[in-house]
C-alpha cells in the first residue's frame, strides 16, 4: 500500500478538510450514540439523575431475563416464517422478468415502486383494521367463506377455546393468535424492495444463458431452478441479511398492532419492543438496562450476519 | 460568425422558458422573505399596524375553539386598542414538531398550549416562570366576588394544574377542567330499556349492559354495551377510578414514609412483614368487579385506541363510551342521536357482590387543564400575561367555557345545567397503594391483567405471580433505587417530596435523611414548604377523609386503622412573601 507522507498530507490538506464535516457528522450522530450506549450499559441509569456504575449486572440480568429469552424465541419463529415469506417475492420477480411485453414489465415494476412512497405505518394500520374482530375484513372473509366453521370445528377437536361458535376471534387480543397474526401480516408477502432487488439480479442474466437452457430442453421450472435462482443468489443473500436484521431489531409493527406491552400475556413482546419499553416507557425508565439490551441485539445481529456471509456461499 | 459559432452561442443563451421559471422562483423567494420578515416584525415589536402583537397557539382543531378564542381576543383588543391578539391553531399531530422548530428557532409564540402537565425539560428551557404573576390579583375580576383575590386563588384548585412539582414553580395557565364520564346513546337506551335515564348505581349499570346484549342478540345486530380502549381498562381508566373505592383505606397502615400518597415502598413493606395480603377480600372484590365490567366491552378492546371506541359509539355500534369533557363537542357535532352523560356508576351499600367492600365514591383530582405556557422569548410578557388574566377572569372564563360546553376552571363561574355533570367529585376516597410502581411489575400488569379480564387466567393465578414478583424483582429494584438515589442529590420528584412532608407535619422528624440537601434552611426545604403552603387544601381534604374513616362512615375493617392525625397547614405568610418576589430577586 502506498504510504502518504506528512509532506503530501500538508500539500493535500484542503482535500482532507473537505472530508472533515462528513466525518464530524458521522462521529457525532452514528459513533457517539453507539459509544454512549456501550458506556451507559454498565450503569444503573434512569436517563436522568440516577446513575450508578454496576459493571456487568445489566448483561447478567439480560441473559436470565425471561422477557428477553421469550423475546428472542418469538423472533426466531418470525425469522423462520420470514424465510418462507421470501419465496413469493422471488416467484413474482421471476414472473415479471419473464413477461414477453417490455411495456407490461415496466408497468409492473412501477407498480412495485409506488407502494414505497406509502409510509409503512399506514400499511400496518390497514392490517390492524383487517384484524379487527368486529368489523375487520379477515373475520368477514372467514365467515363469508365458511372457513370460520372449519376453524370452529378444529377448535372443538383440540379444545383450544380460541374459535368459539357465535363469537368473532380477536386476532390481536388472544395470546394464542398473536404469533399467527404476526406471521400472516403482509399476505401474500410480496415485498416491494425484495422484488425490485431480485429483478435487478434477473435483469443481469444474459439472453445467451436462457438460449442455452432452451437448447438443453429446460422447461420453465428447470430454468428457474438451474439458471435463475443460482444467478440471483447474491440478491437472495442481501435480502436474507436485510430480513434477519429487520426481523430482530424491528418493533414498530408489534408496537402499532399490539401496543407497548406486546399484547395480552406479552405474546408479541419482541426484544426491540422490550428495549424500547425499558428505555422510554416504564414508570421508572431503565435506560442503562435498555442500552445493554441494545448492545446484545447488536452482537446477535453481527454474529448472524457473519454466519450468513460465511456459510451462505455463492458460486457462479 | 461561422455556423458552428452561431450554434455554440445559441446553446449558451438561456431559453425563455428557463428565464420565466427563474423569475418565478425569484418572485416566490422574495414573497416568502417578505412574509417571514413581516411575521418576525409583528412578533412582539411594534409592527406595521403600530400595534403590539401577542400570538397564542393551541392544538385543538375544532372550529368553535378558535371562534371562542377569537371572541376573547377581539374583546381584549377593544379594551387595549394598541394590542393585536393573533390566535393560531396547529393540528395536534403536527403540533410537537411545529413547536420544537419554533422553540429552537427562537420564534415561539408568546403563549402556547402545553401538551403535558409537568414537562420540566421543556419548562426549564423555554418557558417563563409564572410564579411571580400568579400571586398578583386579576384586574379583570373587578366588580366580581373574586375582586382582590390573588390570581391563583381564583381557580378552584388553587391553579395546581399549572404547578410543576419537579421545578417548584408555576409554568402553566389553565382554562378548564377535564374529568372522565360515560357518554351514552339516549335513543338506544329508550329502545332497549324504555327509559333514557342513566343508571343509578353499578348494579343498575350492569343490568342495562345485559339488556343491551340481549337486545343485540334478539335483533341479530352487532351492538356492544360499552366501547372501551386499552387505556380505559388500564390504570388511567376504570382501574384507577375504582381502586381507591375498594382499597383507599389500606394506605394508612402502609404509608411508611407518612407521605400521604401512594408509594411502592409501602406495598413492599406490607408484603415483607406479612401485614399486607394482596389476595384479601377487598382486592379480590375489586378485581372481580373489573372483570364483570370488561365483559361488556367490545371484543378485542385491548388493541383499540380512543378513535376506534369513539367510532363504535358514533356509528351506534356501542351504547356507551368513556370520554373526557372535551369529547362533548365531538359527540354533539357528529352523533346522529341524542347523547347523554353520566358519572361512572359506583356500587351502593346494598350491592350483593361489592357493597360490603366499597368505601365510597372515588375522589377526582380537581386539577385544571388546557394549559398555556409563556415563552421565554416573548417580547411582551406582561401584555401576554394580562391577556391570559383577561381570559381567565370570572366573566370571561365563564363565557369561554359556556361557548365551548366546557367546565370552567374559575371559582364561582356559572355553567350550563347539563355540564354540571363534569364537575370533579371533590369529596371521596383518594389514596390507595401504588401496586404498579416497579417497572417489571408494571409490565406484568400490562400483559397479564388483560388475560385476567378476558377470563384466561384466574385471580389467584394472576395474584400469585404478582406477589412473587413484588417479593423478588420489586425488592431488588427498590433497593437499587434507594442506594442509587442516596448517593446522589435528591431528585425533585413528587415521590421524594412526599417523603419529606413528614418534616412539615412533625418538626421533630427533621433529621430523617441526614446528609441530603433537605435540611432546615436549604432551598429544597423552602421549596417543600412552598408546596405545602399552596396545597394545604389537599391535606384539608385528606383530613376530611380520615375523619370519615375515624367516624366509621367508611366500612373497612378497623384492624387496619392507625391513629394518624393530619392537620391542614395554614398558608405561611413568610413563605408566601418569598414566593411572591419576582424571579431573580433572591
Amino acid at each position: 500500500m502506498k504510504q502518504v507522507s506528512i509532506r503530501q498530507l500538508r500539500f493535500h490538506w484542503q482535500v482532507y478538510m473537505w472530508v472533515l464535516p462528513s466525518l464530524a457528522l458521522l462521529l457525532t450522530f452514528a459513533y457517539f450514540p453507539a459509544w454512549g450506549a456501550i458506556y451507559y450499559s454498565f450503569f444503573n441509569w434512569d436517563g436522568g439523575f440516577t446513575k450508578e456504575f454496576i459493571g456487568y449486572d445489566n448483561y447478567r440480568r439480560a441473559l436470565t431475563d425471561p422477557y428477553v429469552i421469550y423475546g428472542y424465541f418469538i423472533v426466531s419463529i418470525l425469522v423462520l416464517a420470514n424465510l418462507f415469506k421470501m419465496i413469493p417475492s422471488i416467484a413474482v420477480a421471476v414472473a415479471i422478468h419473464r413477461l414477453k411485453s417490455t411495456r407490461f414489465g415496466y408497468f409492473y415494476r412501477v407498480l412495485f415502486v409506488i407502494p414505497l412512497i406509502i409510509p409503512a405505518i399506514v400499511m400496518i394500520l390497514i392490517w390492524k383494521y383487517f384484524y379487527d374482530p368486529n368489523f375487520g375484513i379477515l373475520n368477514t372473509f372467514l365467515e363469508f367463506t365458511h372457513l370460520m366453521d372449519v376453524l370452529n370445528y378444529i377448535d372443538g377437536l383440540f379444545q383450544w377455546g380460541v374459535f368459539v361458535e357465535g363469537t368473532s376471534p380477536a386476532w390481536l387480543a388472544r395470546p394464542e393468535l398473536i404469533i399467527p397474526s404476526l406471521i400472516l401480516w403482509g399476505f401474500p408477502w410480496v415485498g416491494t424492495i425484495g422484488v425490485l432487488i431480485y429483478l435487478s439480479g434477473l435483469s443481469g442474466i444474459s439472453d445467451h444463458i436462457y438460449d442455452a437452457a432452451k437448447i438443453d430442453g429446460a422447461g420453465p421450472f428447470r430454468t428457474f431452478w438451474s439458471v435463475e435462482l443460482p444467478l440471483i443468489l447474491t440478491q437472495v443473500r442481501i435480502n436474507l441479511v436485510l430480513m434477519i436484521i429487520g426481523t430482530i431489531k424491528d418493533y414498530g409493527l408489534v408496537l402499532v398492532l399490539l401496543g407497548n406491552t406486546g399484547g395480552p400475556g406479552g405474546a408479541g413482546l419482541v426484544p426491540g419492543l422490550y428495549m424500547f419499553r425499558k428505555a422510554f416507557y416504564d414508570k421508572e425508565t431503565e435506560m442503562g438496562y435498555a442500552c445493554a439490551l441494545g448492545i446484545i441485539m447488536f452482537i446477535i445481529i453481527l454474529g448472524l450476519t457473519f454466519l450468513n456471509h460465511k456459510y451462505v456461499r455463492i458460486e457462479k | 460568425m461561422s455556423q458552428a459559432q452561431t450554434e455554440m452561442a445559441s446553446k449558451r443563451s438561456i431559453s425563455p422558458v428557463i428565464m420565466i421559471g427563474l423569475a418565478l422562483c425569484i418572485i416566490a423567494y422574495a414573497v416568502s422573505i417578505f412574509h417571514v420578515v413581516k411575521i418576525r416584525m409583528a412578533d412582539g415589536d411594534l409592527g406595521t399596524e403600530n400595534k403590539t402583537v401577542i400570538r397564542l397557539v393551541h392544538f385543538l382543531s375544532e372550529k368553535n375553539v378558535n371562534e371562542a378564542f377569537n371572541k376573547l381576543a377581539r374583546d381584549y383588543e377593544e379594551l387595549h386598542p394598541d394590542t393585536k391578539i393573533v390566535i393560531q391553531s396547529i393540528p395536534f399531530r403536527a403540533y410537537q414538531q411545529w413547536l420544537n422548530t419554533q422553540l429552537i428557532g427562537g420564534t415561539t409564540p408568546d403563549l402556547f398550549q402545553l401538551k403535558e402537565r409537568g414537562d420540566w425539560t421543556m419548562a426549564s428551557k423555554f418557558q417563563e416562570v409564572l410564579t411571580p404573576f400568579v400571586g398578583e390579583t386579576n384586574p379583570y375580576n373587578e366588580g366580581t366576588e373574586l375582586m382582590g383575590i390573588p390570581w391563583r386563588d381564583t381557580y378552584f384548585d388553587g391553579m395546581e394544574g399549572g404547578y410543576f412539582y419537579s421545578l417548584l414553580e408555576f409554568y402553566g395557565i389553565p382554562m378548564t377542567v377535564e374529568t372522565n364520564r360515560i357518554f351514552y346513546n339516549k335513543d338506544l337506551f329508550r329502545k332497549v330499556t324504555g327509559s333514557d335515564a342513566p343508571p343509578k348505581n353499578f348494579r343498575d349499570w350492569m343490568e342495562i349492559c345485559a339488556a343491551i346484549k340481549a337486545y343485540a342478540q334478539t335483533e341479530g345486530i352487532k351492538i356492544f354495551p360499552i366501547a372501551a380502549t386499552r387505556e380505559d381498562a388500564r390504570e388511567k381508566g376504570f382501574h384507577t377510578h375504582y381502586m381507591p373505592s375498594f382499597t383507599g383505606g389500606m394506605l394508612i397502615p402502609f404509608d411508611v414514609n407518612a407521605g400521604g400518597g401512594p408509594t411502592s415502598q409501602g406495598v413492599l413493606w406490607g408484603l415483607q412483614t406479612g401485614t399486607l395480603d394482596l389476595k384479601e377480600d377487598r382486592i379480590r372484590a375489586f378485581y372481580t368487579m373489573q372483570r364483570e365490567l370488561a365483559d361488556n366491552f367490545q371484543p378485542g378492546f385491548v388493541n383499540d385506541m380512543a378513535d376506534q371506541a369513539r367510532f363504535l359509539f358514533v356509528r351506534q355500534r356501542a351504547a356507551m363510551v368513556m370520554g373526557k369533557t372535551f369529547d362533548i363537542i365531538l359527540y354533539n357535532d357528529t352523533a346522529k342521536f341524542e347523547v347523554g352523560v353520566f358519572r361512572i356508576p359506583i356500587p351502593d351499600k346494598n350491592d350483593p357482590k361489592y357493597g360490603e367492600y366499597f368505601m365510597g365514591q372515588a375522589w377526582e383530582e380537581p386539577i385544571t387543564k388546557f394549559l398555556f405556557g409563556l415563552s421565554k422569548t416573548s417580547h411582551n410578557k406582561d401584555i401576554a400575561i394580562d391577556f391570559m388574566k383577561f381570559c381567565t377572569s370570572l366573566r370571561n372564563n365563564e363565557r369561554f367555557c359556556r361557548q365551548l360546553d366546557w367546565y370552567p376552571a374559575i371559582r364561582n363561574a356559572k355553567t350550563k345545567e347539563e355540564l354540571k355533570i363534569f364537575a370533579p367529585v371533590d369529596q371521596g376516597v383518594s389514596s390507595f397503594l401504588d401496586f404498579l410502581g416497579v417497572p417489571d411489575i408494571k409490565l406484568y400488569f400490562d400483559q397479564q391483567f388483560f388475560l385476567y379480564l378476558g377470563g384466561q387466567i384466574t385471580f389467584d393465578e394472576y395474584m400469585d405471580e404478582f406477589i412473587r414478583l413484588w417479593k423478588t424483582k420489586g425488592e431488588k429494584w427498590l433497593i437499587v433505587q434507594r442506594d442509587a438515589i442516596s448517593k446522589k442529590e435528591i431528585i425533585g420528584s413528587e415521590r421524594n417530596l412526599a417523603g419529606s412532608r413528614v418534616k412539615l407535619l412533625f418538626e421533630e422528624a427533621g433529621q430523617m435523611h441526614p446528609g441530603q440537601a433537605m435540611g432546615t434552611g436549604t432551598p429544597y426545604q423552602l421549596g417543600v414548604q412552598i408546596v405545602q403552603a399552596f396545597f394545604g387544601h389537599v391535606f384539608t381534604y385528606k383530613q376530611f377523609v380520615h375523619e370519615r374513616i375515624k367516624n366509621g362512615t367508611y366500612s373497612f375493617p378497623p384492624r387496619n386503622l392507625m391513629p394518624v392525625e393530619l392537620f391542614p397547614i395554614p398558608p405561611n405568610e413568610k413563605v408566601l412573601s418569598i414566593m411572591r418576589k419576582p424571579s431573580g430577586d433572591s
